[in-house]
């Protein structure tokens, strides 16, 4: 009982706001600000995945980094599959995300804030012409990825071979070959595997602009690349699907599909089933292949292959939009008109969504 | 103890209203933020918040003005009369006569008089009379400045004005679109103009109050105490009024900045009472949290992580408690307002530093905090918030420990604690997938998108488990893609996507069919992949005629085939499909499809027999009676049911179905035709027939497993049905252990209780409604009044029997007792119920001279002597056990009054015996009960009481006597020995 009246006029702000409380929260706060140390992942071509380093620099032709108490390790960029550090600013991770999920006008508002350190202002920019080449907005996403080209170039950030290839691509849609080659040719400058994607770029221009003169000549030398042991396995998954539709543009629907089965969906060896960008776009282009090939069986055969895309692979951004497209066709030239309407509806949405 | 005592005299006054607002007034603050399936989570923090409020206001309050029920003329005895007659059976008149009559009573002092009066005003309030209740609590409150109530009866005012407002926004988010708004606009004019106006309008009255009071005046701890309740509860209900309104909206803004303005000023300026502080310091942080201002909001909830009692050393238990809980919710926001504003690494390390650091010295050590029930709530959610954070700060595999670790320790315990915290970590799963920036491996998406589902966030699950397929690598890859396309395929088909459903299953199939086999999931996965193929060709236009779904159908037929399927794919799809139309409610479509299932198929030349064919042909005649009820349904008066023909068809083959199907050894068809054929006995109310359906589950089909709780289940209920309790009994004991879990359990308790209960044997009646209450069968009757009322009734009756269980009764008893009080249509006649099974409560617990009271009071108020209402004898009869038993020996003045009440009881009885001849078995049994007492005050000397004994046994020897003439003949013997 008696203690309950001992504190009258005794409030809490003398209590613990008092001076020393004050100061000392003072101190908690600013601490909190101050960047922590956080963990890096790094995944190698081989399959090697390193989730607790701190990558220190990422340039496109090295990446410096250390893992745990360790010293200072550096890895050519040509042993390294993918690269992933987390922001300390909030916009280039939700940005991030939202490209991720397909919500690219939340990723384009989220990436218009620029990050806290120098590989984080150079990424958001990158990934902003990106979530504006996702939206289809070409002519800003190409102002953007030019911008972010020249204004980090010179520091070799580690995303400029990536920006220029989706650059040359995107010229390469937009119906502007000489800028693409220009472009292409500039990649190639990068030597190793990204002299390879500079092919790789060209090989697309000629699927896109459905150059039936050198169908043959980008298909060997795709060939080439495939057969390449050395060169990571997601350059040579890339290869085989542009090749693949390389066939289909040249009628060869057979060998097109034989071929990405083969590569991407041979049960037995299940294991290689990664579910990679790569075998999204090569669902998608089995897909085509069996659209193209008309009539009434294989329009079934690519309904099926075409599902897999929005049930297994609603991320793929792209190869979605495209196989809600292609899966209109499908519906359409199956006489399924209220289908056909839905797929069309959805590959609509696609970029819309807030 | 007489700190706490004062507390629970200070909240008892204002119940009604912590029903509604509880939390305006206590300060309580939710406990979640997350959906739908948390909202229990969130119901008991609440609860939990309010119990602690309660017991670090009781610091605070302890020092009032003393209460009067010490004063001597107003005794324990009379408050919970009180009590029982305003707030528990809500019996006004009675109360208010009652009262009336207290305070006609000239020698009380004023004390006792303002006891008498607060009841009285009660009672206005409870009736209604709101403008009468402001008159009288004026008047009171000029009368007895002193008393608790003069100071606090406005708040308790306003607080039940808010309860409206609130609950029109509760149904504003049920209703949506422009009832919605107009709801929304109604709320924040009754909130400004009445209980912001109200509010402000009381706290200046006692402020002007408070500055015209000399300072050593006896008054003025009471009335200080009184402002800064008002003070604090505004900023409550400012708060919980912002909540309500949708994130975006500009009133939810304002109203949270007035509140948190409030806060401030309060906490700035000080008070006297350093409870109220701490807790505006909370309210601080909880506000500057839901207006995203995470800095803020951190900045008010730090400084209570560590904080001590300003009392001296050594501190009390409760008070320990206390501090431990205030010290856990500051945790858990500041750890929300941390995590939400991506300070990862800072709720770590604050975590570390408050709530995992571990020293023996310190009594606030927050450690050992989760092995205490009445902090084990917080503690377990600022656990999931630490491995939320952990996740956020780069450490995914130890964040996803931590929470993995609570679902572990608590997913074995059924109880809804428990239960409640899977869900939270499950949730808090989900929360580290949706983390920006995180990069988890996929076996952790994996495990999140399970989060995400148990959730049912289909959606954003679809898209975590996508994710986790995508982030698979070859080591997780074989054990991992499969569960996760197992996830996606089932996904889809609830989502109702078949077609994608399909291409998903065929995927795991195609890819991991050999890897996945004997896997506990493989089995519904090839049965969904089955009938999501079946759906898909059903809705494609010349879907039989597409090669691909059928390739893929075959493949579908294949695993179900080799995950433990019959062997009849072809068979068991047409099952599966006339199953889809039954569930479509096109049941006679579904009659033909069962129909079609043939008996024998062709296989390799030979001919084999479909085990379940008979199983169709039953749930063929099932369709017949499901046709015939919904015809019977639309039926207009004077018409024939169309299906008539059919279903008296249906009954006779029925019959053969059983006899034929046990012919070729198909007990699973036998059993099943059995089953439909009592139900369409039941639904006629021929128990004897039903008996006879259900006699071969007792003969041939005594081995059979899957059946046998439906069918011993329903034959103990036709048993039952019939008054043959012992036999029903035996058959429930039989299967009791084995088939707790089915559906059965629970109805053929409720019957098993009524059975008992007609024939006058309480407790066994009290022994089944318990096991029936228990069971989750019948979640659904217990939200109506005529089973709360039945439950708590019978348990109560239990209760106050010898049994060892009567704790237990008694226990259930309330808590069925509480929900029919709460229950909406407790109205009317259903008080009178209420009335009694408080009575029987008060009894249970030993508080014999009040139930007396309130069941004299009963007799009087109701004319029970003219036995008009269904109550009424029971009152008796309740009446005379309370005299016959609740002394060891009774005194022959108590058995002179238990046998009168047995009289009335028995007479009234008798009169409806005509009309309910079920009644029969307990008139017996209340005539024994009398002949009883007589024989026991005949031995005491009382001879006419020999004579009526001797007069009304041989009378009656005749008959049976409800089965009981023995024990009638022995007393008989014993009276006549005294002669």
């Amino acid at each position: 009982m008696k203690f309950v009246f001992h504190v009258v006029n005794q409030g809490l702000r003398s209590l613990v706001l008092g001076g020393g409380r004050l100061a000392a929260l003072t101190i908690a706060l600013s601490v909190s600000s101050a960047p922590a140390i956080v963990a890096d992942t790094i995944v190698f071509n081989d399959g090697r995945r390193s989730d607790d380093c701190k990558i220190e620099s990422a340039q496109w032709d090295q990446v410096r980094y250390t893992v745990g108490n360790g010293g200072a390790q550096t890895a050519p960029s040509e042993r390294i599959e993918s690269i992933f550090r987390t922001p300390r600013g909030a916009g280039l991770a939700s940005g991030r995300r939202a490209l991720d999920r397909g919500r690219y006008n939340a990723a384009i508002k989220a990436l218009a804030q620029s990050g806290s350190v120098d590989w984080e202002v150079a990424e958001t920019a990158y990934l902003l012409a990106k979530a504006h080449e996702a939206k289809g907005d070409r002519k800003t996403a190409e102002a953007n990825y030019k911008k972010y080209v020249s204004k980090h170039q010179a520091e070799k950030d580690w995303w400029i071979p990536h920006a220029l290839y989706n650059l040359g691509l995107l010229q390469l849609s937009g119906k502007k070959a000489k800028a693409a080659d220009q472009t292409f040719a500039k990649l190639d400058e990068f030597g190793g595997n990204w002299s390879a994607r500079a092919k790789l770029g060209l090989a697309r221009g000629v699927v896109l602009a459905k150059n039936r003169g050198q169908y043959l000549e980008q298909a060997q030398s795709l060939g080439t690349l495939t057969r390449n042991t050395r060169a990571p396995a997601a350059l040579r998954a890339e290869a085989y699907v542009i090749r693949a539709r390389i066939f289909v543009l040249g009628r060869q629907y057979d060998r097109a599909i034989d071929e990405l089965r083969r590569t991407f969906f041979n049960p037995p060896n299940s294991r290689n089933n990664i579910y990679s960008h790569a075998r999204a776009d090569a669902t998608l282009a089995i897909g085509l292949a069996y659209l193209a090939s008309g009539g009434k069986k294989n329009l079934e055969q690519a309904e099926i292959w075409l599902l897999r895309v929005p049930a297994l692979y609603r991320n793929e951004g792209r190869v979605y939009r495209e196989a809600c497209d292609a899966l209109s066709r499908v519906y359409e030239g199956l006489g399924n008109n209220a289908r056909s309407q839905e797929w069309e509806k959805r590959a609509g949405d696609e970029g819309n969504s807030p | 103890m007489v700190v706490f005592r004062a507390v629970e005299m200070n909240y008892r006054g204002s119940k009604r209203q912590r029903g509604a607002c509880a939390a305006a007034v206590d300060g309580s603050l939710p406990g979640r933020e997350s959906g739908k399936s948390t909202v229990d989570s969130e119901r008991r923090a609440k609860v939990r918040v309010g119990g602690s409020m309660a017991l670090l206001l009781a610091f605070c309050i302890s020092g009032w003005a003393p209460s009067a029920e010490a004063a001597g003329c107003w005794s324990d005895e009379d408050e919970t009369y009180a009590n029982f007659l305003v707030n528990q059976v809500g019996y006004l008149d009675t109360a208010d006569r009652w009262l009336a009559e207290k305070s006609r009573n000239r020698n009380t002092d004023a004390r006792c008089r303002a006891e008498v009066e607060r009841w009285q005003l009660e009672v206005l309030r409870g009736s209604g009379k709101e403008d009468e209740y402001r008159a009288a609590l004026k008047r009171f409150q000029s009368r007895y400045p002193w008393h608790r109530l003069a100071a606090t009866g406005g708040l308790q005012e306003v607080g039940a004005l808010l309860a409206p407002v609130l609950q029109a926004f509760e149904r504003a988010a049920v209703v949506g679109g422009d009832e919605a708004k107009a709801l929304r606009v109604e709320a924040k004019n009754t909130f400004h103009k009445q209980v912001v106006r109200q509010l402000d309008g009381q706290i200046n009255s006692l402020t002007e109050k408070l500055t015209k009071l000399p300072e050593k005046a006896k008054e003025r701890a009471t009335t200080h105490q009184a402002r800064d309740q008002a003070i604090l509860a505004r900023i409550n209900f400012y708060r919980l009024y912002g909540t309500k309104w949708p994130k975006d909206a500009e009133e939810r803004k304002a109203a949270l900045e007035t509140a948190l303005e409030l806060a401030d000023e309060f906490v700035e300026n000080g008070s006297d009472f350093f409870v109220m502080e701490y807790s505006c310091q909370l309210q601080r942080g909880v506000i500057a949290y839901e207006l995203a201002r995470y800095l803020l909001a951190f900045d008010h909830l730090s400084v209570l992580f560590d904080l001590e009692p300003p009392v001296e050393k050594p501190y009390p238990k409760p008070i320990i408690k206390a501090f431990k809980d205030l010290r856990l919710q500051a945790l858990l926001y500041g750890a929300r307002t941390l995590n939400a504003s991506e300070q990862f690494s800072e709720t770590v390390r604050i975590m570390r530093q408050h709530f995992l650091a571990s020293s023996p010295d310190n009594p606030f050590d927050l450690t050992t905090a989760e092995n205490s029930p009445g902090l084990r709530k917080y503690s377990v959610l600022v656990r999931l918030e630490y491995g939320v954070a952990l996740a956020g700060d780069s450490s995914p595999n130890e964040g996803l420990k931590v929470i993995q670790a609570v679902i572990d320790k608590y997913q074995k315990s059924s109880d809804a604690d428990s239960q409640a915290f899977v869900i939270d970590a499950q949730s808090a799963l989900g929360k580290i997938a949706m983390i920006d920036g995180v990069k988890l491996r996929g076996q952790d998406y994996y495990r999140s998108g399970r989060g995400l589902k148990s959730q049912h966030r289909f959606e954003e699950a679809l898209d975590v488990f996508r994710e986790a397929l995508g982030a698979l690598r070859r080591r997780e890859l074989m054990e991992y893609a499969p569960l996760c396309l197992n996830e996606i395929g089932e996904i889809l088909l609830l989502l109702d996507r078949n077609a994608e459903a399909v291409v998903a299953y065929a995927e795991l199939f195609e890819f991991y069919g050999t890897l996945i086999r004997g896997q506990p999931y493989t089995a519904k996965a090839a049965q969904n992949f089955l009938a999501a193929v079946t759906r898909t060709i059903d809705s494609t236009p010349s879907g039989t005629q597409h090669s691909e779904w059928a390739r893929l159908s075959d493949l579908a037929r294949k695993e179900y085939e080799s995950s433990g399927g019959s062997g009849f794919a072809d068979e068991q799809a047409r099952m599966v499909a006339a199953q889809q139309l039954e569930q479509e409610g096109r049941f006679l479509e579904a009659r033909e499809s069962y129909r079609a299932i043939p008996e024998k198929v062709k296989r390799g030349g030979q001919e084999i027999v479909v085990p379940f064919y008979w199983r169709a042909q039953a749930n063929a005649e099932a369709m017949v009676f499901e046709a015939w009820s919904r015809a019977e349904d639309r039926r207009k008066e004077g018409e024939e049911n169309p299906l008539e023909d059919d279903r008296t068809a249906a009954m006779g083959r029925l019959g053969e179905i059983v006899s034929q199907a046990l012919t070729v050894g198909d007990k699973d068809g036998a059993a099943t035709a059995a089953l439909v054929q009592a139900q369409l006995y039941y639904s006629e109310r021929d128990w004897v027939a039903m008996e006879k359906s259900l006699r071969v589950f007792d003969r041939d089909l005594a081995e059979l497993e899957d059946h046998r709780c439906s069918g011993v289940g329903f034959l103990a209920i036709s048993l039952a049905r019939q008054g043959k309790c012992e036999e029903a009994k035996a058959k429930f004991d039989s299967i009791a252990k084995a088939c707790k879990d089915s559906q059965i359990y629970g109805p053929t308790a409720r019957d098993l209780s009524d059975c008992f209960y007609d024939a006058g044997d309480g407790l066994n009646a009290a022994r089944f409604s318990y096991r029936y209450g228990r069971h989750p069968s019948s979640k659904a009757d217990r939200k109506r009044l005529d089973t709360l009322l039945t439950l708590a009734g019978r348990l109560a009756e239990g209760a106050g029997l010898p049994t060892r269980n009567a704790a237990r009764f008694r226990q259930a008893a309330r808590k069925y007792f509480a929900r029919a009080k709460k229950h909406p249509e407790a109205k009317g006649e259903s008080r009178r119920a209420l009335y009694l099974i408080g009575s029987k409560l008060l009894r249970a617990e030993g508080k014999h001279k009040v139930a007396v009271k309130a069941l004299e009071r009963y007799i009087t108020e109701f004319n029970a002597a003219d036995g008009v209402n269904e109550e009424d004898p029971y009152v008796y009869r309740d009446l005379a056990e309370i005299y016959w038993t609740s002394r060891d020996k009774p005194a022959v003045k108590d058995a002179r009054l238990a046998a009168k009440n047995y009289e009335a009881a028995c007479a009234l009885l008798n009169q409806r015996l005509a009309r309910v001849p079920t009644l029969e078995p307990t008139f017996w049994q209340w005539a024994l009960s009398l002949m009883r007492v007589r024989a026991f005050l005949a031995e005491s000397g009382d001879a006419n009481a020999a004579g009526r004994v001797i007069s009304f046994i041989e009378t009656r020897s005749g008959s049976e006597m409800g089965g009981l003439k023995s024990e009638f003949t022995k007393i008989l013997t014993r009276v006549k020995r005294l002669n």
